[in-house]
């Protein structure tokens, strides 16, 4: 084939390379088109599968909501659903201090982060938290430490977890002060609450 | 249909029609002079870049049988260009076409070799189409293309015959054996008068007979079918006449009329010129071209410019039809999952109906039960360091002279502690709670086996709880290893020695 046939021909493939593209691209746009359509499908059949299943089932969900919605609500009051109650566990330290006898609480609240043992619970739509705490305080004796504890975890607070105590004797006068504290505690324990905020309410 | 040109050449004249829609159209006839090129030029020009099919009815043509060894393939094609260089030399327009094989035991190939000796006669309508630069298609004999008119005449089944026509060139006579060409002769019988004309042709007929026989294509007694093609009207005695002559002679007359209904031609057109017969059958079908490469090299571009612009026009339509489908499938998705949609809308209304009828609640009822739940499981597993100070409690108890300095309890994954005091236990690495605690022996006046007999007493004491996995004492106040040196003095051990401190680190079972 000479250069001139070339020539000759640069029309026609010209037109036939537009052809091409052109007819690739629209082939592809709308396989594109086809595909975006049959995903919205898909996720509309899979959406039609959960509403039917959800209504199947309404029966049983009512039962569970029966059975549960007061114990759930006695956990919102003690603070273990919702935002985490600060407020209340600063109250709660004082008071148990106060109702235990003891000689003052120090604390130090970490920042809030997901509970590291949540897979452990199969939260589903539930977003476990925890902040981590540290508590010094000093004793009269060693049963002092358990009952502020018990104390504690009466004034809706949620719920919590011991890690750590250490129970240290302080040296004392010869001269004995009958309130006087003979030990000092040192603890770490987790804060747990759970948050709904992100789940679907029951009636939308 | 794609339009062509047909340019059917003789000695004296040139006939030119297009052809368009699958039939012949607008037909002139120009002398074969500059007049007459000049002419076609312009015929030409009022179709621009249509290809030309040029046919030649002339004397100058040249038909050979000749058998040659079977061959295939590469050795097939250069023995058949060897034999065309020797039979015509120098000679472009010559061309060999396979007939069959012989029925012998070498079973040879059977050629015909064709060619148009007299290039000269077309040069001047050559020059012409080169000019124009109109592509041209191909050269062919004239008596190539009369191979489809048996077909149209059905003479199909005929073993010999001779197709005789009048055409501008002369009287053209084409002889068929089994349906294959294998001979023909035009005879320019110029100056003849239409009364002595039959007796002519008859005599040409007659001629065309003998030739058959001396070549020993045919016997002169075997039977020969003539087939005259009448276009003119003017040869319905010729039947007769050779009849008469010749008693092997069948003869078959078409006339005007039964040509135009077997072609399809318009009447008008065969009044023009006779040759519309042969271009007519040249514009169906084109037999097999004797021009060179180099003359078609147009064509060839012409050929390959509106193959490029079909491909191009069958992917464009490839395109549409694919698109087409996706775009329809896309409908189908869509109307689907509207209906999904309206199915799922419904399915919720009902559900919302439903939960009228439940209890508010803040949330999902699975949220609820998985709420309580965790909280139930989180109360489970809640430990704290009650058990462990009331076991220490009691083994302090039943040890006087031990004093309590600190106890340190954690709850989790083994630590320091009591990796320390590891023993053989079920569950190593999982949670459990474990102790560390610190005391001393007191009052301490230097007797170590004594300090040592109620540390491991104390131990003893705590090994003996149930919820108790292991006891280790793991300081001593002395180091009694026979693996360490060891100094004092038992003179100063009463002033300098007020204690002795010990450590022992504990681990409760895993589940109390």
């Amino acid at each position: 084939m000479k250069s001139s046939d070339l020539r000759a021909l640069r029309a026609p493939l010209a037109v036939l390379l537009i052809a091409l593209l052109t007819g690739g691209a629209v082939v592809f746009y709308s396989k594109h088109l086809a595909d975006a359509s049959s995903q919205l499908l898909n996720q509309q059949q899979n959406q039609l599968r959960e509403a039917r299943i959800r209504y199947q089932k309404s029966g049983d969900e009512k039962q569970i909501i029966t059975r549960y919605l007061g114990d759930y609500q006695r956990l919102q009051k003690q603070g273990f659903v919702g935002t985490e109650p600060r407020i209340n566990w600063l109250d709660g330290l004082r008071v148990a201090n106060q109702q235990a006898e003891l000689f003052g609480v120090e604390y130090q609240i970490g920042a809030q982060q997901p509970y590291a043992l949540a897979a452990e619970y199969n939260p589903g739509n539930l977003a476990i938290q925890q902040s981590l705490m540290k508590l010094n305080f000093r004793l009269l004796h060693e049963g002092d430490l358990m009952r502020f504890f018990n104390i504690l975890s009466t004034k809706g607070v949620g719920l919590f977890h011991l890690n750590q105590c250490k129970l240290e004797r302080l040296d004392s006068n010869a001269t004995t002060v009958r309130f006087q504290p003979n030990l000092r505690a040192e603890c770490n324990l987790t804060w747990i609450t759970l948050n709904p905020a992100d789940s679907t309410r029951s009636k939308q | 249909m794609a339009d062509k040109l047909l340019l059917c050449v003789c000695a004296t004249s040139a006939t030119a029609g297009r052809w368009h829609g699958g039939k012949l159209v607008a037909v002139q006839v120009f002398s074969n002079d500059e007049s007459g090129w000049s002419g076609f030029s312009g015929f030409l020009q009022g179709s621009p870049g249509i290809p030309v099919h040029i046919m030649v009815d002339v004397v100058e043509e040249d038909y050979r049988f000749e058998n040659l060894p079977h061959s295939m393939g590469r050795d097939r094609k250069e023995m058949v260009s060897r034999k065309l260089r020797q039979l015509y030399r120098n000679n472009p327009y010559c061309r060999a076409w396979l007939q069959g094989r012989e029925t012998d035991k070498r079973r040879d190939d059977r050629y015909l070799f064709a060619a148009f000796t007299n290039p000269d006669l077309i040069a001047g309508w050559l020059n012409v189409i080169e000019a124009q630069q109109a592509p041209l298609a191909g050269v062919y004999l004239l008596p190539m293309a009369s191979h489809n008119l048996l077909k149209k005449f059905g003479l199909g089944n005929t073993g010999s015959l001779l197709l005789v026509t009048q055409n501008s060139a002369g009287l053209r006579q084409t002889f068929f054996r089994d349906q294959r060409l294998r001979i023909s002769r035009l005879s320019q019988l110029e100056n003849i008068h239409d009364e002595s004309r039959i007796a002519e042709y008859a005599e040409e007929i007659g001629n065309t007979q003998l030739y058959l026989a001396a070549v020993k294509v045919m016997p002169l007694e075997e039977p020969l079918l003539v087939v005259i093609l009448d276009q003119s009207e003017t040869l319905a005695g010729l039947s007769r006449q050779l009849v008469k002559q010749q008693s092997n002679i069948l003869c078959q007359h078409f006339g005007r009329s039964e040509i135009v209904a077997k072609l399809g031609l318009a009447p008008e057109l065969l009044q023009v010129s006779p040759d519309v017969v042969y271009m007519h059958m040249l514009g169906e079908q084109q037999p097999n071209n004797i021009a060179p490469a180099e003359k078609t090299h147009l064509f060839w571009l012409y050929q390959a410019r509106r193959n490029i612009y079909t491909a191009s026009a069958g992917a464009a339509l490839l395109a549409v039809l694919w698109c087409v489908n996706n775009l329809y499938q896309q409908y189908d998705f869509k109307t689907q999952a509207s209906e999904t949609v309206q199915q799922t809308e419904w399915q919720q209304a009902q559900y919302l109906e439903v939960t009228k009828k439940f209890p508010a609640a803040p949330t999902t009822a699975e949220n609820l039960r998985n709420a309580v739940e965790i909280a139930e499981k989180i109360r489970q597993g809640e430990h704290t360091p009650e058990l462990m100070l009331s076991i220490i409690s009691r083994a302090l108890d039943a040890s006087p002279y031990v004093m309590l300095k600190s106890v340190s309890w954690k709850y989790g994954k083994e630590g320091t502690e009591a990796e320390l005091a590891r023993q053989p236990l079920h569950g190593v690495g999982v949670n459990r709670q474990t102790g560390l605690i610190e005391a001393e022996i007191r009052p301490f006046k230097g007797d170590y086996r004594a300090a040592m007999t109620s540390i491991n007493n104390f131990a003893e004491k705590l090994g003996q709880e149930k919820y108790v996995a292991s006891v280790n004492v793991i300081q001593l106040p002395l180091n009694i290893s026979p693996g360490t040196s060891l100094s004092g003095n038992t003179a100063d051990s009463r002033e300098l020695s007020s204690s002795a401190p010990f450590k022992v680190a504990l681990s409760l079972r895993q589940e109390p």
